[in-house]
């Protein structure tokens, strides 16, 4: 049970948010409302309740990765984001050694250019670098840990974590046997969110260590009420034809290309609504006979061309 | 609820001995999981909250969501089923208050999941597998079972002897340190300017399976289907690509099944490149029906010549038994080209021969 230092047990409501322009005091982005569903709340606390990781699946913008955050906010803990790239590598998370740094002030200081260096060299703790798992296994308090699209790397790094994740340790090979850096324990549980977009499948081994969540697309009352929690300008008449004209489009897409297809998410909603609430007065009846800035919402030539004429041939029908 | 309790008391045991059953990778360690979550008060207040914290815990994709919500409905809500206290405690109170299903939803009219129309092609398969191989008394109890472990290579199998397929080399970006190499030119030069960096191993192999579809290959489709899937998605390859063909090459490959999108020999054989292509061939060579075909053979033979001279690392997998391609086209074209039946150990033989190892010890 992941408890915070004055042993309270963490609960995720989802209700706690950021005031509108409210900043995040590290990275200096602005942090967002976020509007999690009943079950995904149910989720989050499970995945607490019982110290596993949650992966999270969904289609590409149905908001997994901003999840991590939201939690981290509520329960004012400390977040930590680990965004994996394909050459990603398990350690570097927990963290990476800088041997050439090393190396470096050892030849300086055989240089006798700089004396300071020499006792450095001599220190092989000195050269540690945490990365996101190794802070949140350090930290004293439970810390949220977002692993962002882990299906990026190569197949091995899911399971190259399994130990990490399972018995929350792990050992700094580079560093001398009596060092206090060695061994690695967590001091608190973290609670870790994965993202994948199912461009690869993951070990079952990994996959059994986790709890999953499949994040659904919005429904149409959540929708307006992520807008309305967004943008606090905007009439809710323009919302709702907005959304509508969305949903419509989505609709679309999702009969000519069947569930798998990229279809317009609610991140390109977000652009589009920032867009449309900055336009004229006219914007109404414009926005039933024409699909307006389609570049923001669809991705690529094809759908350009598919969606974003058609509108445009049946004027007023 | 005690853990301790006997067998009858456990709770929620039926529905997971039937997902277990029904193929879903379930254990001793994800039904203590279960206990543990309905302890902390996790999904006890009616049925759906025990069949989302159920989804949570044990399933792990959207394909073993229909599985689960299939059986969910049978152990669960269908009221004669349920047996032990706890399930009848939380059926009646779901009763009481709104079924969550409609009550005209009996597990007949439950749309078949994807999974049990796999079963359903794959029961063929494993009908005409069985009648190659020795009659296995297990093969037929466990049918409609454990849906993976009939076949003669299970996914995971595959997946595992996919990744052995690999040609490591260094490409791309330099962002390793090279140690050796950054000490010879501190030697060299007396003091260290710069490390010296190199890019990360890859894997380089390139993939080209080439599979026989319709005719006598129907009964192996799933077992094709699965052999493309686990090279597109589960191994590492540098890059995999799919080709059909009907019989034996000859004119054209397909990259569709249904063979729409040609791409002529020529083309398809120009592409290869010697050192890094390899070529698995999954066809029956005409053992499936049997008899002996002398045009069959000659075409055979000419495309594995041509094969051979782009390049190196070709392997041919036969879904039918070494036994029975004993007097058929495929007995012959087993002189030309390294053949393997599909079983563990063929699979990986075969995946060997890519490597290439063994071909010696294969064609003698």
């Amino acid at each position: 049970m992941v408890r915070t230092l004055d042993g309270k047990r963490l609960k995720y409501i989802g209700k706690v948010q950021p005031q509108p322009g409210e900043q995040d005091p590290e990275t200096g982005q602005i942090l967002y409302p976020y509007l999690p569903s009943e079950k995904l709340v149910e989720a989050v606390n499970l995945a607490i309740a019982l110290e596993r990781p949650l992966l999270l699946k969904g289609e590409p913008g149905c908001g997994k990765t901003k999840l991590a955050r939201a939690v981290a906010y509520e329960l004012g803990l400390p977040y930590e984001a680990w965004y994996i790239k394909s050459t990603s590598r398990a350690r570097d998370g927990l963290y990476t050694y800088d041997a050439v740094g090393r190396l470096r002030d050892a030849q300086l200081a055989a240089s006798k250019i700089d004396e300071e260096a020499a006792v450095k060299a001599k220190n092989a703790d000195a050269y540690v670098e945490w990365g996101p798992l190794g802070r949140a296994f350090r930290d004293e308090q439970p810390t949220v840990v977002l692993i962002d699209e882990i299906d990026k790397a190569d197949i091995d790094f899911p399971n190259d974590l399994l130990l990490e994740l399972d018995e929350q340790r792990f050992e700094v090979t580079e560093v001398k046997q009596n060092s206090l850096l060695k061994k690695i324990q967590a001091k608190a549980t973290p609670i870790v969110f994965i993202t994948s977009n199912d461009e690869k499948d993951l070990p079952d081994a990994f996959l059994r260590r986790c709890l999953f969540h499949y994040v659904k697309f919005p429904e149409r009352q959540q929708l307006i009420e992520i807008v309305k929690t967004r943008f606090t300008v905007s009439p809710l008449e323009l919302v709702d034809a907005i959304i509508d004209r969305f949903l419509e489009l989505r609709e679309e897409m999702r009969r000519d290309k069947g569930e798998a297809g990229k279809k317009v998410s609610t991140s390109e909603l977000m652009d589009w609504v920032r867009i449309l609430s900055h336009q004229d007065d006219e914007i109404l009846s414009k926005l039933k006979t024409e699909l307006l800035y389609p570049g923001v919402l669809l991705k690529s030539w094809d759908d350009y061309r598919r969606y974003g004429e058609q509108m445009r041939t049946q004027p007023e029908a | 609820m005690k853990i301790e309790s006997p067998q009858e008391e456990l709770p929620l045991l039926e529905l997971f001995t039937q997902l277990r059953e029904a193929g879903l990778p379930l254990g001793i360690d994800e039904y203590r999981l279960v206990l543990t979550a309905l302890q902390e008060g996790f999904g006890t207040t009616d049925q759906k909250a025990l069949a989302e914290l159920c989804l949570t815990l044990w399933v792990k994709s959207q394909d073993e969501e229909h599985l689960f919500n299939y059986h969910f409905q049978q152990v669960m809500i269908a009221p004669h089923r349920v047996t032990n206290s706890v399930t009848k405690k939380e059926a009646v109170k779901s009763e009481d208050n709104s079924s969550p299903e409609p009550p005209n939803k009996t597990p007949a009219t439950v749309p078949v999941s994807s999974e049990l129309m796999e079963v359903q092609d794959e029961m063929q398969v494993a009908e005409a597998v069985q009648i190659t191989t020795q009659i296995n008394e297990e093969i037929t109890v466990n049918r409609f079972t454990q849906t993976d472990e009939y076949f003669p290579v299970t996914r995971r199998q595959m997946k595992q002897s996919w990744r052995h397929l690999r040609r490591f080399v260094r490409q791309g970006s330099p962002i390793e340190l090279d140690i050796e190499a950054t000490i010879d030119q501190v030697v060299r030069q007396g003091v260290l300017l710069e490390p010296v960096m190199i890019p990360s191993r890859v894997n380089r192999t390139e993939l080209l399976l080439l599979i026989d579809h319709k005719g006598s290959m129907v009964p192996f489709h799933a077992l094709s289907q699965r052999l493309a899937e686990t090279a597109l998605r589960g191994g590492r390859l540098g890059k995999a690509s799919i080709y059909y063909f009907h019989n034996c090459p000859t004119k054209y490959l397909y990259h569709d099944q249904t063979r729409q999108k040609a791409e002529p020999v020529t083309d398809f054989l120009a592409q290869l490149r010697p050192e890094r292509s390899t070529v698995l061939i999954f066809s029956d060579g005409g053992a499936a029906r049997g008899g002996f075909s002398l045009e069959r053979l000659e075409l055979s033979q000419k495309f594995l010549d041509q094969l051979k001279q782009r390049s190196r690392y070709i392997a041919w997998l036969n879904p039918m038994a070494t036994e029975r391609w004993f007097g058929t086209t495929a007995g012959e074209i087993a002189r030309l080209v390294p053949m393997f039946e599909v079983s563990r150990q063929g699979f990986d033989s075969a995946i060997d021969v890519l490597r290439g190892r063994g071909i010696n010890a294969q064609l003698r």
